[in-house]
């Protein structure tokens, strides 16, 4: 038969189904009766000869059960009854539908929310055209592999190379734009013409850079991101070829990029051709740069090719190139930092237990349900349901739970990872990671949802349908406690949900606690009043010292002036951002060793609005002015690192000073060491060495600076008066992305928070899940014994005597459970010991006391029905039934 | 008895294809029939009977239709139509060739 007749088939009978059901009742009775008329015509009595029919063939509801079975689409009207059934079955208990549909709806919707992140930032490619064409270059310093580049070297490699298509180098910065309204700073990558071919990356409206748009003389251009685009310019598509006022100056828009891009999750809001000056520095390194291979390339023979370039460049000046290489990475393959990646792992290995721990229960209820069902199903089969039709029908029942849970987990998911991002700051994950619940993360839910139905369903209706029906009817579906096998399996699945919740426990309390440390460590400075911006200069691409120092001065003496401000300075980097430059030094009295430490050039005013506390000497003042001595202060790790017996104040270092534009070197000086103080802690809370040296701004002026105030009152006002400071001396200058220190700090350290909160999170969950399954199965088995205890009751046992019992019963597999999980994860947790910090996978304080709070909590989950069972009047219990 | 599944497959429709092909019956007329004919080496049940009768009928191979016994008794009478003809010389001639076909055997062996 062809499918269209089938299908025809299917609709005339789904039509006249209840006609055809008639007609069926019908003809078999009449099949019946013709063969009982003729044996009363034999003489047989009515009655015999019912019986005999009966005795002969099948019952007639036996025989219309098989030709239902042998109809067309019979599998798909089994389907409809089932579900219908189990909507009917699972409505008639709603307290076990509602406790089902929400353990897996938790389950299900933690993973869909993991795993839409694990697909975004992981799995899902990016959109590049041949992305493992492209690739990422570094300068390779003698100690380390990967350094950012110095600009006459990336000149030299873009016109030496043959493996390339296309090479870019970038560099960020930002601009004021005015537009109609108050001026906001844009972020700008300055880029090299060719950098949209490398990732292959057309313009939806307009076009990219031209060849040559970024040697010096040619007009200035600029390509926006569609975001931008949309949020300043109101998707305007007259943008296009007009020109916009950047930092005073007119750029004209040749282009808009593509909407929902890799570029529109970018940091950057424009790009703007890098246009190097006529000799550009070798020795201060800031760019970073991209190519794309050629076709048929591989990045080993472009490696060796850079390491030829990088070999030949070392020649030519030793002096501050000797032993410098380059490196060469796929680009795709370091987006994501593996810190990153083992978190996301180890959450998604998480979910993917809680959602275990939750089948488990579900199978242990479900089994415990087939029980009390038993004489409804004995029944089914002895009216001629098969045992594969009796399976069916108990996991149609499952996988409709399992749907319902994954109906309302996709909207738990939803919330969950929409939360999730709220605790992420801006731009966290790399561009190239597309994080929606799409159609992947939804085809990953449905998978899981028909797992799930069949791994908590199957078990248990295998197990209903084997039971001998003649036995359930007799039974009554009361001898509820079930077979040692069965009560077993019931002790197996609760050991193991104990152990797993255990191990994520291990897993999220080690996260917790390593968290709590990190939060505590000293920062070296007084964060609470202070708050932070970054002021970008309009002069910043071509910075007169004088005018930049004067310009500065002025904004400072303006800030400092107004209403709640206690302290103001400026700094080369805020604090907890890193120092702004590292630099190599030598100390003057040692000459042979080159050193290296972080580079900090800061106002005064520094000091005392960090509240640094000093520990030597004294720091720096109005007196290190641009013609004084040069002097700088160094902090604590600087002195443990470099000086740790000789007295430091006093010694030299030798260093160059930094080019105003921060694009370059200056002259080589010897710098007197004049005070220390205690770490800032600049790289972050979890860098236990820090080492660093700060310079005046007055004897090194630069410009990508920093404003820090503390200041009483509310943090929000302090950066409205910061901002109005500042408008007053110039209207246009952009205070970005002011934040308190707090939030700083609180962004600095979302790596770490992100896996203990989550973890955290997921471990309690599956704890709760374990204590519920450990209740369940304890209330159905005190529930089932009702008669036992009463008549141990009756025979003098006390409700001490009964308790125990109870208990003893529930606690022995969850203490297995907590044995069994102490061992796992003192086998799992060292795969997080780089997630954690300054503590041992070992920690003890933090294993016993999950220990100690699984256990009381599992107890306290075998108490209820214990008392219930302790309770149980003999007199009553006996007379039941 | 013979229960259906000592029956090769298919073979159930081809007896009930041979019988209706004389005329229409009820299902326990056809029941009789092969009864009769096969002097009681088939005895088809209701159990496999109508299963049978209603996946011909959904081939298209019988149609069945209400019709009244003497006594007055409605019954749905089966009865074989052009294309059941047609499957039952196909059957009939398959059948043929597996019979000459395992006979072969049988023979050769003895």
């Amino acid at each position: 038969m062809g499918p269209v007749s089938r299908i025809t088939h299917l609709l005339r009978r789904f039509r006249h189904r209840h006609r055809i059901e008639h007609e069926l009742d019908e003809e078999v009775e009449s099949y019946f009766e013709i063969l009982i008329e003729r044996a009363v015509a034999r003489g047989l009595s009515r009655e015999e000869a019912q019986r005999a029919a009966r005795v002969q063939f099948e019952g007639a509801e036996q025989v219309k059960y098989r030709v239902r079975e042998a109809r067309v689409g019979a599998s798909f009207d089994t389907t409809l009854q089932d579900l219908r059934y189990a909507w009917r079955s699972l409505r008639k208990s709603p307290g076990f539908t509602f406790f089902a549909v929400l353990t897996i709806a938790l389950g299900l919707g933690a993973n869909a929310a993991m795993f839409s992140l694990v697909d975004g930032v992981l799995l899902k490619s990016a959109s590049y055209p041949q992305p493992e064409r492209i690739v990422q270059l570094w300068e390779k310093p003698p100690q380390y592999s990967r350094n950012v580049i110095a600009a006459a070297n990336y000149l030299d490699w873009a016109r030496q190379s043959q493996s390339f298509d296309a090479i870019a180098a970038e560099t960020g910065g930002s601009l004021s734009y005015a537009g109609n309204s108050e001026p906001r700073s844009l972020r700008v990558g300055f880029v090299s013409a060719p950098y949209f071919q490398v990732f292959g990356v057309q313009a939806a409206l307009g076009r990219t850079f031209a060849s040559g748009e970024d040697q010096p003389g040619s007009p200035k251009v600029a390509v926006v991101s569609h975001r931008l685009w949309m949020d300043v310019f109101g998707g305007d598509r007259e943008l296009v070829g007009r020109s916009i006022l950047l930092n005073g100056e007119p750029y004209t828009v040749v282009g808009v990029l593509p909407a929902a891009s890799e570029f529109d999750r970018r940091w950057n809001d424009l790009w703007i051709p890098l246009v190097f000056p006529p000799n550009p520095a070798r020795d201060y390194h800031y760019l970073t740069a991209v190519a794309r291979l050629k076709r048929g390339v591989t990045v080993e023979q472009a490696q060796a090719e850079m390491s030829a370039i990088a070999a030949h460049i070392a020649e030519l000046y030793p002096a501050i190139k000797k032993g410098w290489g380059a490196t060469v990475d796929r680009y795709v393959d370091h987006v994501v930092g593996t810190q990153t990646r083992l978190s996301l792992m180890v959450l998604m290995w998480a979910v993917v237990a809680v959602l275990l721990i939750g089948c488990a229960n579900l199978a242990n209820l479900l089994m415990a349900r087939a029980t009390l069902r038993g004489r409804e199903i004995a029944l089914r089969m002895a009216l001629g349901a098969g045992r594969l039709r009796v399976i069916r029908m108990l996991l149609t029942e499952s996988l409709l739970l399992s749907a319902l849970g994954a109906a309302a987990g996709i909207a738990l998911g939803f919330g969950l990872l929409r939360w999730i991002q709220t605790l992420l700051p801006p731009f966290y994950f790399p561009p190239e990671a597309n994080i929606e619940m799409d159609g992947r993360v939804l085809a990953y839910l449905a998978a899981a949802t028909i797992l799930t139905g069949i791994a908590f369903g199957l078990a248990p209706a295998i197990q209903a349908s084997r039971r001998d029906a003649a036995q359930s009817i007799k039974e009554g579906g009361r001898a509820v406690s079930g077979g040692r096998e069965r009560r077993y399996a019931r002790h197996i699945f609760v050991t193991a949900q104990v152990a797993v919740a255990f191990i994520l426990l291990a897993g999220g309390g080690l996260l917790m606690r390593s968290f709590q440390r990190l939060m505590t460590v000293n920062l070296g400075f007084q964060s609470e009043g202070l708050v932070g911006a970054w002021l970008p200069l309009e002069m910043e691409r071509n910075p007169e010292p004088n005018k930049l120092t004067a310009y500065v001065n002025q904004l400072l003496d303006e800030v400092r002036a107004a209403p709640g401000i206690q302290d103001a300075a400026l700094a080369s980097a805020l604090p907890l951002t890193g120092w702004g430059d590292g630099m190599p030094f030598r100390m003057a009295d040692h000459q042979d060793k080159m050193l290296g430490s972080g580079f900090k050039i800061v106002t005064p005013g520094y000091f005392p609005a960090l509240r640094l506390r000093l520990l030597a000497g004294r720091v720096l003042d109005q007196r290190d002015a641009a013609g004084a001595p040069p002097v700088v202060v160094v902090n604590e790790s600087f002195v443990k690192a470099y000086s740790p017996n000789e007295k430091v104040l006093g010694r030299r270092i030798l260093v160059e000073k930094i080019a105003p534009s921060r694009r370059g070197l200056g002259p080589m000086t010897a710098w007197e060491i004049v005070g220390v103080v205690a770490d800032e802690k600049a790289n972050g809370l979890d860098e236990p060495n820090d080492t660093g040296v700060y310079a005046s701004f007055a004897q090194d002026p630069v410009v990508g600076l920093g404003l820090v105030a503390r200041g009483s009152g509310d943090a929000g006002a302090l950066i409205k008066t910061i901002q109005r400071a500042i408008w007053r001396v110039n209207k246009s200058q952009v205070l970005d992305n002011p934040l308190t220190m707090d939030q700083i700090k609180a962004e600095s350290v979302t790596l770490r928070k992100l896996p203990a909160v989550l973890l955290g999170g997921f471990a309690l969950l599956a704890m709760l899940l374990a204590c519920a399954g450990i209740y369940g199965v304890l209330s159905f088995v005190t529930a089932g014994r009702t008669q036992e205890l009463g008549i141990r009751t009756a025979l003098g046992a006390s409700r001490r005597d009964l308790i125990l019992m109870v208990v003893s019963g529930g606690s022995i597999p969850a203490l297995a459970g907590v044995v069994l999980g102490f061992g796992g994860a003192i086998g799992l947790t060292r795969f997080i010991r780089s997630m954690l910090f300054a503590t041992n996978p070992l920690d003890g304080m933090t294993l016993g006391g999950v220990a100690a709070m699984l256990l009381t909590v599992s107890l306290a989950a075998c108490l209820a029905p214990a008392w219930r069972a302790a309770r149980v009047d003999p007199v009553s219990a006996l007379r039941q039934e | 008895m013979g229960k259906p599944a000592d029956l090769l497959q298919g073979t159930l429709d081809l007896l009930i294809l041979r019988t209706l092909e004389l005329r229409p019956l009820h299902g326990v007329g056809v029941a009789d029939r092969i009864e009769q004919v096969t002097r009681g080496v088939f005895l088809v049940g209701p159990g496999s009977l109508f299963p049978a009768l209603h996946r011909l009928e959904e081939k298209g191979w019988i149609a069945g239709e209400w019709g009244q016994l003497e006594n007055g008794r409605r019954a749905r009478f089966y009865a074989i139509t052009r294309s059941g003809r047609a499957q039952l010389t196909k059957e009939k001639r398959n059948w043929e060739k597996v019979y000459t076909a395992v006979n072969q055997v049988l023979t050769g062996e003895g």
